[in-house]
């Protein structure tokens, strides 16, 4: 048996590499009687598919990030300019 | 249906050719700040939570579009090739700090030890119920801002580690070369940023929530 610490390890493992057979069994056997860890590996893989999609969020237009400061726009656009001619 | 369009083109000889120079003379550098500046210098932020940098990447991005103008084809929206060079000096920056970093020889070994677990390897706290619908737009939202927020608060490397293999999705592989670390470090940066990520943003879910309970 492995304890909580070894699962969500296990758990975090098994989205950057696959895991091994006793790996897979032993983490198994312990989701099947742990909620704890069966939301945290659940919660994991939730986070992966919902975290790749930064250019959606960007394109929202009420998304709350700080836009370009002033200062900074004009010096970027004389740089520009300057590099274009 | 590529295979087919590209039929198509082979057809008639000249037809890529004219759509690029038609998007080449469309792309006018000096409308560049204006509509692209604030997506980029987002998206720049989000990366790198540090707005001098921000910065520095929108301008480097924008002279080597510059530069490059032949290399815009026209098949994608002048957006998204901006983009695309973004995400490459995000790179770039990413290796030439760490390279620097790994030079000097830091380790991970100062890094505050959490406490996730009890001596018996238990969760101290277990995770709680996700009540969140991310389907929502609404929620969507929110939750790009949580993980904003969650993640300015781990250590720098924890933080770059994290997006380079879940917001970019490069393969771990990638990542310990951009980042000059071993498969081993990496897991454990991952593991330490996914543990905290994952607690944070709980924490900050249930206190939203509970501020939107009327009364």
């Amino acid at each position: 048996m492995i304890s909580c610490r070894g699962a969500s390890w296990l758990s975090s493992q098994s989205l950057d590499r696959p895991l091994t057979k006793l790996e897979s069994v032993l983490l198994k056997a312990h989701l099947l009687f742990c909620d704890g860890c069966r939301r945290y590996d659940r919660q994991l893989k939730w986070l992966r598919r919902h975290a790749n999609d930064l250019g959606h969020f960007l394109d929202d237009e009420s998304a709350t990030l700080p836009p370009l400061p002033e200062s900074a726009r004009q010096r970027i656009a004389e740089a520009i300019h300057k590099e274009s001619n | 249906m590529t295979a087919l369009l590209i039929l198509f083109a082979a057809n008639f000889p000249g037809f890529e050719g004219a759509m690029a120079t038609d998007e080449v003379e469309r792309t006018n550098p000096e409308l560049w700040v204006e509509r692209h500046g604030d997506y980029l210098y987002r998206y720049a932020l989000f990366r790198l939570r540090d707005p001098t940098t921000a910065e520095e990447m929108v301008q480097e991005t924008f002279i080597a579009a510059l530069r490059n103008r032949a290399g815009f084809s026209g098949h994608s929206s002048e957006r998204t090739w901006l983009v695309g060079i973004l995400k490459h000096k995000v790179l770039d920056h990413l290796r030439r700090i760490y390279r620097e970093k790994a030079a000097f020889g830091e380790t991970d070994a100062d890094e505050a030890l959490r406490t996730d677990f009890n001596w018996f390897g238990l969760w101290a706290a277990s995770p709680g119920q996700w009540a969140m619908d991310p389907e929502q737009a609404l929620e969507q939202k929110e939750f790009w801002e949580l993980l904003h927020d969650c993640l300015r608060t781990l250590p720098a490397k924890t933080a770059d580690a994290y997006a380079l293999r879940e917001i970019d999705g490069l393969d771990a592989e990638e990542v310990c070369k951009v980042l000059h670390i071993s498969p081993n470090n990496l897991w454990v940066r991952l593991h330490r940023a996914r543990m905290a990520l994952r607690q944070c943003l709980e924490i900050k879910w249930e206190s939203k929530s509970v501020r939107k309970e009327p009364g």
